[in-house]
């Protein structure tokens, strides 16, 4: 038996050992070829760094030779050039010694984590820290204020600054109605001083804006140099709040506790917003960095500072990419790329999406790197996940504005148990009625859309905005771009805000404090809006009065002199290219290839097929009189910009035919400067109404066609859009509504 | 062969379409960087990743009209090379940068300067090229369909939640929330083809969507599958974009 069981061990002993031996030789050539790489990656890397070290002090006497030399012969721009080259070869010496001493070493010994600090947080610290305490002497002085410290600057090369503004410039905000202000930022910018030229034109493009509300509280242009001030919000970035809270929990998210104050730093954002958006203006660089947490007098608040790339709701401007990759709207920039301009959009929108971005922020201590489809993997209650993503939706799907978001977070903020609360409950849901009842109501009549791209309106979405979330402004003067701003009472903010959202007083008065900076009794948005305008036009009185007192009269009278020498040579030019184009018009008739729709017709490109002018001629005959006794409107929206002249005039005498039939054609290109206004708001509203849509799409005809009904002034529209073959070809879109407008498309259709 | 749909997308793109560009950047953009920083690791930064993903883009729209049908390459192939040849300019130039014209980078860490000998496509980067064709067509869908149903299709596959608690959390019936969520698995179904189409030169790409379970029949037993690899598919996307995003915050 132990003759049979000796052997038998061995055996074992030696398959057991086989399998060690060979794990045990994997290792040890694995530790052996680390080993290598280490002593090897020392090794070059010292060479490397001792080669570097002794280049660099051959470099260094030439290059300073050369200085010398060129500030000899006065070649101070040379001079400048090779002291570069001597600081940029003194910074790799140090490098390279520092690697030779502590780097190197440190990696061949494992002792990398160690030398992290230095290597990776240090230089970090070192570019987040605030530049130096005073402006440099091509800065200048800022008149009127001490400089007490400074901010690290953010991406737009501005320089931050914190001041204290002297007694008689405090008192001249006291008078101007600000308030007491007791310490001040001051943004800079100077050519010489890491800002362009782009950079200083945006910002100060907003300024206008941002005083007009009281966020900003003067501002100065010179020739090199701009600057801007604007109140001291003291406290800690958004974003460093979030990540201490989240550090409180492991990075298990936030807790409870924290949980609530996240969303109460979200309240107060949507109640910034939502004052910004009823002064007309959006704020477009939304995100946690931009907001300030602080203490005031109703305790700990949010407040949104930095106002480089605010924006007029109505500006004329193009829309731009400007903002932060995350926080911005990916369709933004999509309209931003088409080349669509801000007046033509729901700026509001994108501030929503920001704000759902930053709630998102705060909730994953992280960006929602994968925009509306970003996952939330914190525990947080299902209601908020909802509100994120409503927020983060589709531009057309979101929140139609800051308090209607607003509504819901304050109901989850309310309720006792946050986390049962149930997405069915929020007032943007109609309190659960109008969902559970749209989406029943399908099984009811077994109603089933097959929605794809060109699905007619949401059923259970409120109806597409006919520019009923924007204030309302009243142009007042076309040319200088006054305005007005009115028509709340008219058309009040749509739906739950008004019921159920309604700020908490705490909230409107920080509000009220953030805006206008006085004291007392709250006062609504609009009324400090008027009361800043009053104040703004009274300043510009005084100023114009004190201006021609200094200048006298004959600088206005040149200036009357200059202004009429234009209209002299100005006014007869547009009669005559008028002139010009009208017999154009009917010299060679309309040749434009087109689509027509009809609300109940599916859009069919149909090919272009000019007719001949004998045709032309018949149905023009046959149709202008028809239309005589058509009392219609037809709006025209041209999006072709790179027409041939031919195409450019065959569009233009078809308008004509149309406007000497009787048909009122209301066209931005051809029309009286009272009428701007209003067509321009037209275009908002219907460009608006398709979104980032295609106009040529079936979806755009139906939301064009549903506009036009909830319009009813409006009885065709007139969509001119480029060929996509032939970008010199129009192909234009025509929408019609009602009796007259199917008259006016009749007619167009023989026309063609 | 190249199907109809690709050939008009890559039209859109040579007729310097920016929206066209811009789909391509939102739907490849975080594939590239992962892929450039898998190779460039330890060499180049963030920043320089970001830089490069995007003038990766710009090197693509140079090389549009010299893109050749016929040689069968892979969509995820091509561009792929154009990344890669992106990158190797860099280091190219950053190492001319080193050799003579004074304006070194200031980088304490020098392992850059070692060039990769092997650059090549792995079945990682495919794997995620197929998957960003996916999330596009989820995109698309997110688009089209209605907030409340998109919601649902959310809150249910991808979020993993039972139909009852989707039907509590909106107050609706449990069959609504089956039909919505039949209605929008159509539209998902529908669009991941088409994406796959667009984004596909070559069978083998266009055999990606079987090999990954999303070419299955829209029976009841196969919905389940197909709900359950869109899911995955969702959450290695989301994975990937929150190293992308990591690495941007770690700097």
């Amino acid at each position: 038996m132990t003759t049979l069981t000796t052997p038998l061990l061995v055996i074992l002993a030696i398959l057991l050992l086989i399998p060690a031996a060979v794990v045990i030789t994997i290792y040890a050539f694995k530790g052996m070829a680390f080993l290598v790489k280490q002593v090897g990656a020392f090794v070059f890397g010292m060479i490397g760094d001792t080669l570097r070290l002794i280049g660099v002090l051959v470099t260094v006497p030439i290059l300073s030779l050369l200085v010398v030399a060129n500030i000899v012969i006065g070649r101070w721009s040379a001079a400048g050039h090779f002291g570069r080259g001597v600081a940029d070869e003194v910074r790799t010496f140090g490098t390279a010694l520092y690697r030779l001493v502590i780097g190197h070493p440190a990696r061949l010994l494992c002792l990398t984590p160690l030398t992290e600090g230095l290597e990776r947080r240090l230089p970090e610290i070192m570019a987040a820290a605030p530049g130096p305490d005073k402006p440099s002497r091509r800065m200048g002085t800022f008149e009127g204020y001490t400089i007490t410290g400074s901010l690290p600057g953010g991406g737009s090369g501005g320089k931050l600054y914190i001041a204290t503004p002297d007694e008689r410039k405090r008192g001249a905000f006291l008078r101007q109605g600000l308030g007491e202000v007791q310490q001040v930022v001051i943004k800079a910018f100077h050519l010489h001083e890491g800002s362009s030229l782009p950079q200083i034109v945006r910002e100060s493009r907003s300024l206008d804006s941002a005083r007009k509300m009281g966020l900003v509280l003067e501002h100065e242009l010179s020739e090199e140099r701009f600057y801007y001030v604007m109140r001291y919000a003291p406290g800690e970035s958004l974003t460093r709040v979030t990540q201490q809270m989240h550090a409180m929990t492991g990075g298990q998210g936030l807790s409870k506790r924290d949980l609530r104050k996240a969303l109460g730093y979200a309240r107060d954002l949507l109640d910034t917003l939502a004052a910004y958006h009823a002064g007309g203006l959006w704020h477009k660089d939304v995100k946690p960095d931009n907001i300030i947490v602080g203490h005031d007098d109703d305790g700990e608040r949010a407040r949104l500072v930095d106002f480089g790339l605010i924006t007029h709701l109505r500006s004329a401007m193009t829309l731009t990419t400007h903002g932060t990759e995350y926080f911005r709207d990916p369709e933004m920039v999509r309209m931003a790329l088409r080349g669509v301009k801000v007046n033509e959009v729901d700026g509001q929108r994108f501030d929503v999406y920001a704000a759902g971005a930053v709630l998102y922020s705060m909730i994953e201590n992280g960006f929602p790197a994968h925009g509306g489809l970003s996952r939330i993997s914190q525990p947080c209650p299902e209601a908020i996940r909802w509100i994120i993503r409503r927020a983060m939706a589709d531009y057309e799907k979101r929140y139609g504005s800051a308090l209607e978001m607003l509504a819901d977070l304050d109901f989850v903020l309310r309720a006792p148990d946050m986390f049962a609360v149930t997405t069915a409950q929020l007032p943007s849901m109609g309190a659960g009625a109008s969902v559970a009842s749209a989406l029943e109501a399908d099984t009811i009549d077994g109603h089933r859309e097959h929605a794809f791209a060109g699905t007619p309106l949401p059923k259970t979405h409120p109806p597409l905005p006919a520019t009923p979330q924007a204030p309302r402004l009243r142009l007042l003067n076309w040319w200088t771009g006054a305005f007005q701003v009115g028509g709340h009472d008219e058309a009040p903010l749509p739906g739950v805000a008004v019921r159920v959202g309604t700020p908490s007083p705490a909230a409107m008065r920080a509000s009220d404090v953030a805006i206008s900076g006085g004291k007392g009794a709250p006062r609504t948005a609009r009324e400090q809006v008027s009361s800043a305008r009053r104040r703004a036009r009274e300043r510009q009185r005084r100023a114009h009065e004190r201006r021609r007192s200094l200048t006298g009269n004959r600088s206005s009278g040149a200036r009357l002199g200059i202004g009429l020498a234009i209209v002299l040579v100005v006014l007869p030019a547009i009669a005559a290219g008028l002139l010009t184009v009208r017999y154009a018009s009917f010299k060679h008739g309309p040749r434009i290839g087109g689509t027509y729709l009809t609300p109940s017709v599916p859009i069919a490109p149909v090919a272009p097929a000019p007719p001949s002018v004998h045709d032309l001629a018949e149905h023009e005959a046959t149709t202008l009189a028809r239309l005589k006794d058509v009392d219609g409107k037809l709006l025209v929206v041209r999006d072709a910009t790179g027409l041939s002249p031919e195409q450019r005039t065959l569009l233009e005498s078809r308008l004509a035919a149309l406007r000497d039939a009787g048909v009122e054609v209301l066209d931005a290109h051809n029309s009286a400067t009272e009428d701007l206004p209003k067509i321009t708001e037209l275009l908002a509203q219907v460009r608006r109404s398709i979104g980032v849509a295609e106009a040529r799409s079936p979806a755009s005809g139906e939301r064009i066609s549903h506009w036009l009904e909830q319009n009813g002034e409006i009885d065709v529209v007139y969509w001119i859009a480029p060929d996509e073959r032939d970008a010199t070809r129009a192909n234009p879109v025509i929408v019609a509504s009602g009796d007259r407008g199917q008259t006016i498309l009749n007619a167009l259709r023989q026309m063609r | 062969m190249l199907n109809a749909v690709t050939t008009d997308f890559i039209g859109r793109l040579r007729s310097n379409d920016q929206a066209a560009w811009f789909e391509l950047w939102e739907t490849f953009g975080p594939v590239v960087r992962t892929q450039l920083m898998r190779w460039g690791k330890g060499r180049i930064g963030v920043e320089t990743v970001r830089d490069l993903s995007q003038e990766t883009l710009a090197a693509l729209s140079d090389s549009i009209d010299r893109y050749d049908p016929s040689r069968g390459a892979r969509f995820s192939t091509w561009l792929l090379a154009i990344a890669k040849h992106v990158l190797g300019d860099e280091i190219d130039r950053r190492m001319a940068q080193k050799r003579g014209s004074g304006k070194k980078a200031v980088a304490l860490d020098e392992r850059w300067a070692t060039v990769p000998t092997s650059i090549g496509a792995d079945a990682e980067y495919e794997a995620a090229v197929f998957r960003a064709k996916i999330e596009a067509a989820l995109r698309a869908v997110e688009h089209e369909a209605e907030f409340v149903d998109f919601s649902i299709y959310r809150m249910r596959v991808l979020d993993g939640m039972s139909g009852r608690d989707v039907a509590a959390q909106l107050g609706v019936s449990e069959p609504t929330v089956s039909r919505r969520l039949a209605k929008i698995r159509d539209m998902v179904r529908l669009r991941a083809r088409g994406m796959i189409q667009q984004f596909s030169f070559t069978d083998d790409e266009l055999g990606e969507a079987a090999r990954n379970g999303i070419d299955l029949n829209p029976t009841k037993a196969d919905d389940d599958l197909f709900d359950e690899a869109i899911a995955e598919i969702y959450h290695r996307q989301a994975e990937l974009r929150r190293k992308d995003e990591q690495a941007a915050l770690d700097g």
